[in-house]
Formats: C-alpha cells, structure tokens, sequence
C-alpha cells in the first residue's frame, strides 16, 4: 500500500549572517493510513522545521528547502503552487500547534476562527459555519458550545483553547494532522485529556498524525511508529514497541536512559554527556559521533546509510554494519 | 464604557482648569502691553489709562482670571483686538481648522497606512525602499518649503488649483496634503513596524496553515491588530493638526485658529488666546478619548469597566 505522506531527503536551511543554518539535512520518513508517527527528539534538532517545511510555511527568506521531496497521495507538494499548496493547507494537512495562548488570534472570536478555516475551503457562509463550529466545540468537549464560540481567546483556559486549535484542525476532516508538541504549554492534567482527544478522534476520522514532542512518554503512549531525530537528521525509526525496548542507536538508548524511574531509588539522574552541535557547522560524517561511546574512526568521516537491522526496525549507525 | 466616558469627561475639568491657568499667567507675565498697542504710538498717557480700565486690566491679576472665567461663560468675553465678542472670533476660525485637520488627516491615514502595510508585506523589496524613504521625506520636509513648491506646480504651473483661501473642495486639497503629509510619514513608519512585528506571530501561521488567502490573512488577521499601536499616532498627529497648523494656514491664508493664536498673541489680545487655547486643549483631551474608545472596538482584550 502506498503511503499517505511519503518525505525523502528533505532538506531545509536557513539563510542567517551567521551562516546556513541546516535545520533539515536529508530526512526520509513516511506515514500510511491511519497511523500515527511519533518525531521525536531534543530542543532545536529540526521537528518543528519538519512540520512547517511539509505544511509550505517555512519563512523564506531566510528559509528555503534545498532539496527533497514530499510526497502526499502521491503528489510531491515542493512541485505545487502556492495557489494549490492554499487549498491543501487546513484541508488535507492540518496543524496544531505548540502553544494554544499564541496560536489564536486575539482580537476575533474563537467560533469565528474554526468558521473561517471551513469558510476558506468550501465557501460556506460564515453563518452556517459558526453552526458547523458549534458542532465541533462540542465534539471535543468544549462545555457549553454555544456560548464559546463567542468568546475571545483571553476568555478561555488553555485547555480550551488547545481544543479550539484541535476543532479548528479536524473542521474539514484532513488526511494528515501534524500535531506540533500539542500538550508541551499545558499543565499535566490537561494534557492527558488532550492526548486522548486526539487518539479517539484520529481513530474516528481515520486521519493519519504526525505526532512531534520531545516527551517520550507521550510518544510512547500515542504513537504506532516512531522517529528519533538528531540534529536535522533522523537516526532510528520503527515500530513503538520495539524501539522502545530495544533502542539501536546510542542517542535513542541515552534518550531512554535519561528518563528518571519512580521506581527506582537513584541519586544521579543519566545525562548524554556533550550538547547538540551547532547546526551552522555540524560535525562531519555521523553527527552524533563526538558524544557517542560507540565512535569509530568511520564515523568521523562519513555519515552512515539507514540500515533495517530488525523488521520495521531500521538505524543508521555504523555498529550495526556487518 | 459610558461610566468610562463619563468618567474620562469628567476629569476635561481639572485639565481645562490647569491650562487655563497656565495661558493666563504665561500671557501676562511676558512682556508688551495690550493697551499701549491699541492706543497706538500717538496715544497719550490718560488715553492708555483709560483703555487699561475699560479692559479691566488695571485689576489685580487673580481678579483678571476670574473675569476671564466669568467671560467665558456667560459670553461677556471681548477680543481686544477685534473689539467683538470673543466667540464670534474663534468659532468660525475653530470650524475651519477641524475642516482641515480632518482632510489632512484622511490623507494622512489613507496614505500612511496603505505605504506601511505594503512595506511590511514586501519587506526589503523596491516598494518598501520606496515607501521608507518617502515616508523619511515627509516627516523630514519643513511645511513652508513643502506648501511652496505644491503652489508652484499646481497652482502656478498646472493652474490646477487655487494657491490659498477658503472656498469649496478645491480650496482643502493643496493644504490637506501639505498638513497631511509628515503625519503621513510617522502613520506609515509606525504602522511598517507593528504589521512587521505582528506577522511574526504564531496566529498568523495558524491562520495560513488553515490555508487563507494571503488578502484575509493580512487584513483581517494582520491589520487588526496592528491597527492599535497606529491609532495611538493617528490620534496624537489629530491633536497637533488642530493646534500647531499655523505654517500650513499661513502658507496657505487659511484662516484657522493657529494663526489666530499667533496673531492674537503679537496683538497681545488675552481674551481669544486664552479661549482659544482652552478650546483646543479640550478638543486634543476629546481626540485622545476618542482613541481610547477606539482601542475597546478594536482589541476584545482592551475593557475599561
């Protein structure tokens, strides 16, 4: 079966005084029906980039995909016009974003907002997509809908808010929701409600979910497949279950090694010694070699090929060369 | 908002007040002396007298206030100068002044804005070079200067239109623009900044990944707010149209009240200064309100009760 989204090679830089930036240097990954990818990875390694470069909104200038395609239902969305992209964006690929408080226009109501997204693609009048709104905030448990969407961001928690993003994303029921750290800026009782809005809905609409966060929990608890990013480049990728319990690369097993047990008395909590590289001049060959227990000479020069070592388990890392 | 209204119109007392205290002594502490310049040079000592008792300017100077007070409210003000009641003076020349300041002011937020709007979208483009470097030019050309080579090409080369006086719409248009023009500028600069800054916010890519039209994206989610910091300047650059278009109407022979204070003030003539004064710091108070109320319909965000 074809994939829904299939990305190769993506690469994205940005063009600063400082230098290029390589935010995204060459990434494959694909999606299939139905199914939710978990990217995972550290602060500024290139998630987010990943969503805006696959949605079209990189700033550009500074920013510009040098190379790569992005393969949606078979179409590569690099080839389209802006025109096309407009009509995919919201429709087919939805986003929710990192931090609801800032992602809402603060001067229009918010029923208005998810009326808008469904007024852009389809012409709906604005009145009858408020009644369309008003369905929605009550399919993701906005407490008395009606009154909501009249309301104003400042007006809502952000919970509410964050559900207002997630009705305003499945308002046209997209392909493909890209759910940008969804429950980072939320406090954690909330996120868990959040998460398993998403799942219940994602498995209702069928949608397929780019799920990104740095929190291996939530990825753990979501996501079917799963991505580990580093510095702009993707190092392992496979099925939940299997990279969780047996991580191939050395920065996946850190990653893991990191999480701090409730069950175990510890006095020192497991750090991955060294710091993510300057993405203007990353190291050569593997990046993750000047922090990994493993380097070999190999890996100072040239950057390892993604191997499947397992099925639906693949690594790039020269350990695992034979 | 009416108790805010309210309350904002009550607080015009203790400002009117103040600058009427102000006007009052600056006047009559600086030198020269009203009835010297009405007698004339020929006139003697006892004509001068007599003059300064008829005017009540014999009086101490808190007895003077308080006549002017007086004056000002059951209509017994009388300009020196004029010799007629001081309203019949200043009410006309206050009409022509709001007519112009509010033509200006249209020019100045139609041009402003719009040049501001397209720089901030092309940003480092020929038309943001353009529109910044006209917008320095207008904030930075004298008025005088400016107002001259409009009745130059206009009036005198294309004889397009007239070079000063008041009559119909043809009369606003050469003023309009020379008022309107720096004000222009500084809407422009300020409203370059905030779409700028505005643009960068998160809610405008929630607004584009929901795939709007770039047209919706920027008015309606972009302008709006960046309408708020612009309204402040827009509200400020009313004020002084209304008090400090003296250059312009003089260019021009508009009689406003700008050149009637300064008239009045060479003519030494107290009554229609201060008044006149008085009537222009209530109406900047009343502009600034306006702005105020401004704010609550354009951010949500913004109540006052």
């Amino acid at each position: 079966m074809e994939p829904l989204l299939e990305v190769k090679d993506l690469a994205t830089y940005f063009y600063t005084d400082e230098g290029i930036i390589k935010a995204l240097d060459g990434i494959s990954f694909s999606i299939n029906e139905g199914e939710i990818l978990g990217l995972v990875g550290e602060t500024g390694c290139g998630k987010s980039v990943t969503a805006t470069s696959i949605m079209g909104l990189i700033p550009s200038p500074p920013g510009k995909i040098v190379r790569g395609s992005i393969l949606f239902k078979g179409k590569d969305l690099l080839s389209l016009s802006e025109q096309q992209m407009r009509r995919i964006r919201g429709k087919d690929i939805a986003m929710i974003f990192q931090d609801p408080a800032s992602s809402l226009n603060p001067v229009l109501r918010v029923g208005f907002q998810v009326a808008e997204a469904i007024w852009a693609h389809l012409k709906t009048p604005i009145r009858e997509a408020m009644l369309k709104a008003v369905e929605l905030f009550g399919l993701v448990n906005i407490p008395d809908p009606h009154t909501a969407v009249n309301r104003y961001p400042h007006q809502l928690s952000g919970g509410m808010k964050q559900r207002v993003m997630i009705a305003m994303a499945l308002s046209l029921n997209p392909k493909l929701l890209i759910a940008d750290e969804p429950t980072t800026a939320l406090d954690v009782s909330i996120q868990a409600q959040i998460l398993s809005l998403i799942k219940i809905l994602q498995r209702d609409y069928g949608s397929s979910v780019l799920l990104i966060s740095h929190d291996l929990g939530v990825i753990s608890t979501m996501a079917h497949r799963v991505a580990v990013m580093y510095s702009g480049l993707i190092v392992e990728q496979g099925r939940v279950e299997g990279l969780f319990q047996s991580p191939l690369h050395p920065y996946t097993q850190g990653l893991l090694a990191a999480i701090p047990r409730v069950d175990e008395d510890i006095s020192e909590l497991a750090v991955i010694e060294g710091t993510l590289p300057n993405p203007i001049n990353p190291p050569a060959g593997c990046r993750f070699h000047p922090r990994c227990p493993w380097a070999m000479e190999i890996c100072k020069s040239k950057r390892p090929a993604f191997k499947a070592v397992k099925p639906y388990h693949e690594v790039a890392c020269y350990a695992y060369a034979d | 908002m009416i108790k805010f209204i309210i309350r904002r119109l009550i607080l015009l007392i203790p400002v009117l007040v103040g600058v009427s205290i102000i006007a009052f002594l600056m006047l009559h502490l600086a030198p020269g002396d009203p009835a010297e310049l009405l007698a004339g040079l020929e006139a003697s000592a006892e004509d001068v007298a007599a003059l300064r008792v008829r005017f009540g300017l014999d009086k101490p100077l808190f007895i003077q206030y308080f006549m002017f007070l007086k004056g000002l409210f059951d209509g017994s003000l009388i300009s020196l100068k004029y010799e007629m009641p001081a309203a019949s003076v200043i009410i006309p020349r206050i009409f022509n002044t709001l007519k112009l300041a509010c033509a200006s002011i249209v020019v100045a937020v139609a041009v402003g804005t719009v040049a501001g709007i397209l720089s901030a979208v092309r940003r480092h483009s020929i038309v943001d070079y353009l529109s910044t470097t006209m917008a320095l030019l207008g904030v930075s050309m004298p008025v005088f200067w400016w107002g001259l080579v409009l009745i130059m090409i206009f009036s005198v080369y294309l004889m397009w239109l007239p070079s000063g006086g008041m009559g119909g719409l043809r009369y606003l248009v050469l003023p309009a623009i020379v008022l309107g023009t720096s004000s222009a500028g500084v809407i422009a600069r300020m409203t370059r900044s905030s779409m700028m800054e505005i643009l960068r916010q998160d809610y405008i890519t929630t607004a584009k990944s929901k795939g709007l039209p770039s047209r919706i994206v920027i008015y309606r989610h972009a302008l709006r707010n960046a309408l708020i910091p612009t309204v402040t300047v827009v509200g400020l650059e009313f004020g002084y149209m209304l008090a400090g278009a003296v250059l312009t109407e003089t260019v021009f022979s508009w009689p406003g009240v700008g050149r009637l204070i300064v008239d009045s003030i060479m003519a030494r003539d107290y009554p229609v200064v201060q008044a006149s004064l008085l009537l222009v710091a209530g109406l900047f108070v009343l502009v600034n309100l306006g702005v105020d109320v401004l704010y609550a319909f354009l951010d949500p965000r913004i109540r006052y009760d």
